[in-house]
This record gives structure tokens, C-alpha cells and sequence, in this order.
């Protein structure tokens, strides 16, 4: 219950220019442009674009730019911004098989068709400072090989599938349209599509967290990265006014297929089950722990039980979107003045009760 | 009002998908840099350029169920030229990029028009485009690991 | 696909415009039986069907809310029309239809039974059911009672099908679920939502 506040008017329009005091630092320093963030910080602007379910790069950038850094701040302005535009309607599914690819690598297969191609990954870095990073450096020429990768390389899943010892992911019959959270309410229990929505849309951190919970014992599956690809893919889309296909710009996308191993069920026989992690931009830890939950929370399906939190789908879906969560932690900010007095009364209620049969206990063991 | 026939029969739909491809991925910038010694026609402005969303829609596995995966920014505008509709649709909220596109759409469609649009706007974006994709590859594809094989134990 | 097409005009200015008609509908719906005047937008579209209708279904239509339309209007340009001005698809399935246009004079019957009527926990799942009609003045008296009426208020819309008003009242019987309804005569706009109950005036 929140008391209407009057006043404050003057103090909140003096928080407005002190903010944008402290945006900018100190005025010495050049400001900071929402083109550098967009080049220099992809791994931040690709972060915002996930959990503002929102590909813009630009306005990633400024996000960031607006919120000084916080993540969190940056993509509720991401998802604020889109709630103003028209929705002109779906894309055809994104075809990863036909990726442009940048970075393909797998934990399961080492010599596999199309390689294991490393790309910009700071996997091999030593996590040492680089502290001519401090100044600004010279232009760095990468390497070029004489060819360019293969046009498309076969998803690792899928050269398991030939043997049937893979899960099969194909399109149910008709192929149906997904459901979409953003238009309907979550109803539970949830269908894979409304999983895969959500965690999309769910905080790196929280779900990086639920995957490691898994693989420490709390939800039982062993889980090998297939495969891990990132690059550019089409953007196709058939708009009802011009009645055919276009092509309308690239994304990129990083897309994860964890592999886990399954001893069956009554449900399911044994053979190895998957997982999908699918993010926008470079974001590859997001992809792997949302592979992780995802196949975590197939459980209900394959009869392995919920015990575990990853394996709850309420619990996973509801608390990992962060827009969501700090809407009702940070509300605890707003004026809660009434329930507070209510409380104190209560508490001082109880004492003095407690005091009174106190008095009366001894009265009475002295009689 | 004059009827305006779109579909234009001299090229086929695969053809203006094609050239629609090429105009989607340039930067605004470079239509203007390319179109700056061509004679823009004055075009009648039918649907303005306009800022919306498109849901993009993945498949779980990468070849399943659809679920869909995000938004992304979208403009789109429309132009008439004369008898032609030109449209342009691109991702991220360029309006200017998206009427040039339009305009460059209707012209393309003009039998008359066509070949010098597509010799000085057209073929550049795409070998551009092209070269830049390629360059990223290579670029990628060195840090390919080549394994070394061994041969174990024979003899 | 090869006949010509006419863009026409949509709305001029998509957010004023589709504003000013969300309000119109807004009140329509919230007064029900008074007239209002539907803005002028300087839409231009096919002319199977008043320009006030486009005008109506331009600003409300998108590509989540198929429009049905009676038969005599699938073969004219109005759904491509739509379909280039808001992407928004046609059905002929009036079970799947957001909106519906019957005109008044052809309409094999009010049919308001056949379409999307709602369920308890979504009554507004339904179709908004659009009547084109000759005039709001000459036609049989009918008493409106309800909700967002302030005294029996009487219309007289002429040029509807014979069993409107019997289809009306049984859909009102269906609340919460059930149509509701939008009588276009020239430019005025009046709004019979499910909660309005009517009655065959006795004189």
C-alpha cells in the first residue's frame, strides 16, 4: 500500500540535472559517444539487447550510454522504447545451419565438418591486465587465411541424430506459430516455445547461476557443449502488402546445443537430450546457461522430477527476467509509511501483551 | 486516380528480392554517396517512412519448434514514382536510408532506369557487401585449428 | 496478383490519426446509442465500401487482428487495401475474426452468433462486428437500457437485416461474452457494446 506523496516535486526535477551531472564525470574528459560504445563494448551492447529483447545496436548503445553502465537500467529502457513501436509482424525462423560464421567450435567431436573455428574469443587470453589498453593504441591487422570458411556447416546434433541416439528437435505437425509473452500472459505449466521465450529474455547471470547449480548436482544431467556457433544470419520477412519474401539486413546471433546424456525413463529411452541456448549478439555464457536450464527444465517431460530449483519452471521463468525482479525489489523504495506504522503498533502490541501475562504468571506462582 | 501495377514483368521477383537484399544492408550514407551524380525522380511519398518492430522467430535445436526470440527495429516506406510503388524495409530506424531505398526500388523497376541504377548503386553495395562478409571469414578462418595427425603404431 | 492496385491514402498522420478514431470508438462504446462523428482523415480506398469504414479499419487494424468480410466484398480491393496500409490478414473464417463489416442492405442476415463470441476468462476475445446502415433516424424505433446509458435512449437505424435485433438481444443474453457492435450510417458512429440491452420500442 503506497501514500500518495505530496510535494517533492522541486527535489525530484533537481534529480534529473544531478544525474546528468554524474553521466558525464568529470567535463575535462571527452564524452563518451554512443558510436564508441556501440564499436567497443559489443559484449555490453549485445547483453542489453538480450534482456531488452530488443536488436538495435544503436539504441543498445545509447541505453548505456543513459543508464552509465547499468545493464539492468539499460535494457528496461530497451524494453520501455519498443512498447512505442508498431509491430509489423514475424520473421521467417532464423536458419543457423546457413550462418555466416565467425566463431564454430565443439566439446564434443574435435575433427568435425567445418572445423573448429576459434574467432574473437577471450577464452585464450590469460586473464592478465593489458595496460596499454589504458592508452590508445595502434590499429591491429588479424590474420586472413586465403579461403573464407565453408557457405554452411551441419549442426553436431544433427550428425549424432543420423544414428537415432540423438533427441529429436523437429517442428511439431503444422509448425505451429509461437506463442508470444509479450502479447499473452504466461500460463504454466509452460510449452517449450513459452520456455525458450522467457529465458531469451532472462538475466546472464541468474540463469548463469541456475546452470551451475545443475551441473554441481542440483538437477542430475551431465551437460557437453556440442556446439557453440556465432556469426551473421538473414533476417527474411514477407510483408503482407508486398507478397513475397525479402531479405531485410543481417543479425548476430550466438547459438549453443548442449548435449547431456540420459539414462531413460518411463517416459523417454535412453539417449542423449539436448538443450538450446540462443542469444542476440556475441553472448556466448548466456547461450550456455540457457541451454543448461533449458534442458533442465525438460525434466517435467522426460519424467525426471522437479526437485531441483533449474528444474522448477515457475521458479526459473518468473524470477529470471530482471526487469520483472527489480520492478518489485526496487519497490521497496517507494513509500511503505502506513503498513510500517501498522507493523510498529503490531510489535508493540505483542511486547506489551507478552509483559502483561508475564505479570500475571508471577502474581499467580507467588499466590 | 491511376491504377499502379506493381509487379512490374520485366524482373522477376527473385531479381527485385535480389536488389531489395543489397539496399536493406547499405548504409545511409553510402545511397547518398552513391546516388549523389544520378537524377532522383520526385516521388509521391504513399506510406512515410515508418519505425516499427519485427518479432524474430528461432527454432529450438535450430531446426524445431518455432519460439520466438526478440524484437528487432524495422523502417519501411513506401514511394510512387509515375506507375511504380517502390518499397523499402530494413532493419534498425534509418528513415532517410529507408525513402532512398524506396525511391531506388521504384527506379529500379522503370525499364528505362534500371541498368544505370543497378551499374552505380546496385553493383557496388553488393560486391562491398560481398567483399566485406568474405574478408570476415578469412579473418575467421585463420584462427582455424589444423590438427596434426598422427599415424599411430604401425610396423 | 495482376490487376491494379490502388494505394489510395491511409492515415496521414498514423499516431494523431489512429488516435482521434480510438477515441471516437472509445466513446462510442462507453456512451452507447449516441451518434458521434467519425474525424475526417482524408483516407482514400476502394469504394466497395465507405470511406468512414476505412477509416475505422485503418486505424484499428494490424497484422494480429484478421478482418472477415461478407462475401460480396472478398473479390474487391479491400483486403489488399488493408493489407497495405496495416498488414492486417483477411479470414474467412468468422471464428478467427478480430472484426467483421456486414453491409446493412446485403447482408444475408445479422449472424452475430457465428463469430468469435469470447470465453469467461477472455470475454474480449471476440469479434467487434461492424454494420454498415442507411441512417440512424428512419428506421424502427429500438430502447436501449444499460450500462453507459443515462435514460432509455431510442435509435431508429434503417437499412439493417431483418433479424438484427433479435440476434442483438440474444447476444446480450450471452454476458460477458458475446459481440459487440458498431452501426456506421454516413459519418456518425454508434456503439452497441454486449452490456446494451435493446428492446422493440412499444409505440
Amino acid at each position: 500500500m503506497y501514500v500518495a506523496v505530496k510535494g517533492g516535486e522541486a527535489a525530484i526535477n533537481a534529480t534529473h540535472a544531478l544525474i546528468a551531472q554524474e553521466r558525464r564525470g568529470d567535463p575535462a574528459t571527452p564524452e563518451l559517444q554512443t558510436r564508441q560504445i556501440r564499436e567497443q563494448m559489443k559484449l555490453a551492447i549485445a547483453r542489453v539487447m538480450n534482456e531488452g529483447s530488443l536488436y538495435d545496436e544503436d539504441l543498445a548503445a545509447l541505453a548505456l550510454k543513459q543508464s552509465q553502465g547499468d545493464s539492468v537500467e539499460a535494457a528496461f529502457l530497451m524494453r520501455a522504447y519498443r512498447t512505442t513501436l508498431p509491430r509489423f509482424g514475424s520473421s521467417r525462423a532464423v536458419d543457423t545451419a546457413t550462418m555466416a560464421i565467425r566463431r564454430r567450435i565443439s566439446a564434443t567431436y574435435k575433427d568435425l565438418p567445418g572445423g573448429q573455428v576459434l574467432g574473437p574469443t577471450y577464452d585464450y587470453t590469460h586473464r592478465l591486465f593489458d595496460f596499454a589498453l589504458e592508452e590508445e593504441g595502434a590499429a591491429v591487422a588479424p590474420q586472413q587465411a586465403q579461403e573464407p570458411l565453408a557457405a554452411s556447416m551441419p549442426r553436431v546434433p544433427d550428425i549424432l541424430g543420423a544414428e537415432g541416439l540423438m533427441e529429436a528437435e523437429t517442428a511439431p505437425v503444422g509448425d505451429p506459430a509461437p506463442v508470444d509473452i509479450t502479447r499473452d500472459p504466461a500460463e504454466f505449466p509452460a510449452d517449450r516455445d513459452m520456455r525458450l521465450q522467457m529465458l531469451s529474455r532472462g538475466d546472464e547471470g541468474f540463469l548463469l547461476g541456475l546452470a551451475y547449480s545443475v551441473q554441481r548436482g542440483f538437477g542430475g544431467n551431465h551437460p557437453f557443449a556440442g556446439e557453440i556457433r556465432m556469426g551473421e544470419v538473414s533476417v527474411l520477412y514477407t510483408p503482407e502488402e508486398l507478397g513475397f519474401e525479402i531479405d531485410i539486413g543481417d543479425i548476430t546471433l550466438t547459438e549453443c546445443q548442449m548435449i547431456n546424456q540420459f539414462k531413460g525413463s518411463q517416459e523417454a529411452p535412453p539417449q542423449f537430450t539436448r538443450g538450446y541456448g540462443f542469444a542476440f549478439g556475441h553472448s556466448e555464457r548466456k547461450a550456455m546457461s540457457m541451454a543448461i536450464v533449458d534442458r533442465a527444465l525438460k525434466g517435467r517431460e522426460l519424467g525426471e522430477g522437479d526437485k531441483y530449483p533449474a528444474q522448477q519452471e515457475e521458479f526459473v521463468l518468473y524470477h529470471c527476467d530482471m526487469i520483472e525482479a527489480s520492478g518489485f525489489v526496487e519497490h521497496l523504495k517507494l513509500p511503505h509509511y502506513v503498513d510500517f506504522q501498522g507493523e510498529l503498533e503490531l510489535v508493540r502490541k505483542i511486547r506489551q501483551e507478552q509483559v502483561e501475562r508475564k505479570q500475571r504468571e508471577q502474581a499467580q506462582e507467588l499466590a | 486516380m491511376a491504377p499502379v501495377d506493381d509487379f512490374q514483368t520485366s524482373f522477376a521477383q527473385t531479381d527485385r528480392a535480389g536488389w531489395m537484399a543489397v539496399l536493406a544492408r547499405a548504409a545511409r550514407e553510402e545511397l547518398q554517396y552513391l546516388t549523389r551524380g544520378l537524377d532522383l525522380p520526385q516521388v509521391e511519398i504513399v506510406k512515410a517512412p515508418e519505425c516499427g518492430s519485427l518479432m524474430i522467430e528461432a527454432r529450438a535445436g535450430g531446426g524445431g519448434r518455432r519460439f520466438n526470440a526478440g524484437e528487432a527495429t524495422v523502417t519501411r516506406c513506401v514511394v510512387r514514382d509515375g506507375e511504380r510503388l517502390g518499397y523499402s524495409y530494413s532493419l534498425g530506424r534509418d528513415k532517410e536510408k529507408a525513402r532512398l531505398a524506396a525511391i531506388l526500388d521504384a527506379m529500379l523497376q522503370s525499364a528505362s532506369r534500371h541498368h544505370i541504377v543497378m551499374e552505380a548503386v546496385v553493383a557496388p553495395l553488393a560486391k562491398a557487401q560481398h567483399d566485406r562478409r568474405a574478408h570476415a571469414s578469412r579473418q575467421a578462418a585463420a584462427t582455424k585449428v589444423e590438427f596434426f595427425t598422427m599415424v599411430r603404431g604401425e610396423g | 496478383m495482376n490487376a491494379p492496385f490502388l494505394p489510395g491514402r491511409g492515415l496521414e498522420d498514423p499516431v494523431l490519426g489512429s488516435q482521434a478514431i480510438f477515441r471516437t470508438l472509445l466513446e462510442a462504446l462507453s456512451r452507447p446509442g449516441i451518434p458521434l462523428e467519425i474525424p475526417r482523415l482524408g483516407v482514400e480506398g476502394p469504394d466497395d465500401l465507405p470511406v468512414e469504414i476505412l477509416t475505422l479499419l485503418v486505424s484499428i487494424c494490424d497484422h494480429e487482428t484478421p478482418l472477415w468480410l461478407e462475401e460480396g466484398l472478398r473479390a474487391s480491393t479491400v483486403g489488399r487495401w488493408l493489407a497495405f496500409h496495416c498488414s492486417a490478414p483477411t479470414t474467412d473464417d468468422p471464428l478467427r475474426a478480430s472484426f467483421a463489416v456486414l453491409r446493412g442492405r446485403s447482408a444475408l442476415g445479422a449472424m452475430l452468433d457465428r463469430f468469435a463470441l469470447g470465453d469467461v476468462r477472455y470475454p474480449e476475445r471476440s469479434t467487434t462486428v461492424i454494420f454498415t446502415c442507411d441512417d440512424l433516424t428512419s428506421g424502427a424505433p429500438i430502447a436501449l437500457t444499460g450500462p453507459g446509458i443515462v435514460s432509455p435512449l431510442v435509435i431508429r437505424p434503417s437499412g439493417l437485416p431483418e433479424d438484427f435485433l433479435a440476434m442483438a438481444q440474444a447476444n446480450h443474453e450471452l454476458f460477458p461474452r458475446g459481440v459487440d457492435i458498431l452501426l456506421v450510417a454516413g459519418d456518425r458512429l454508434v456503439g452497441l457494446p454486449r452490456s446494451t440491452k435493446l428492446e422493440r420500442e412499444a409505440h
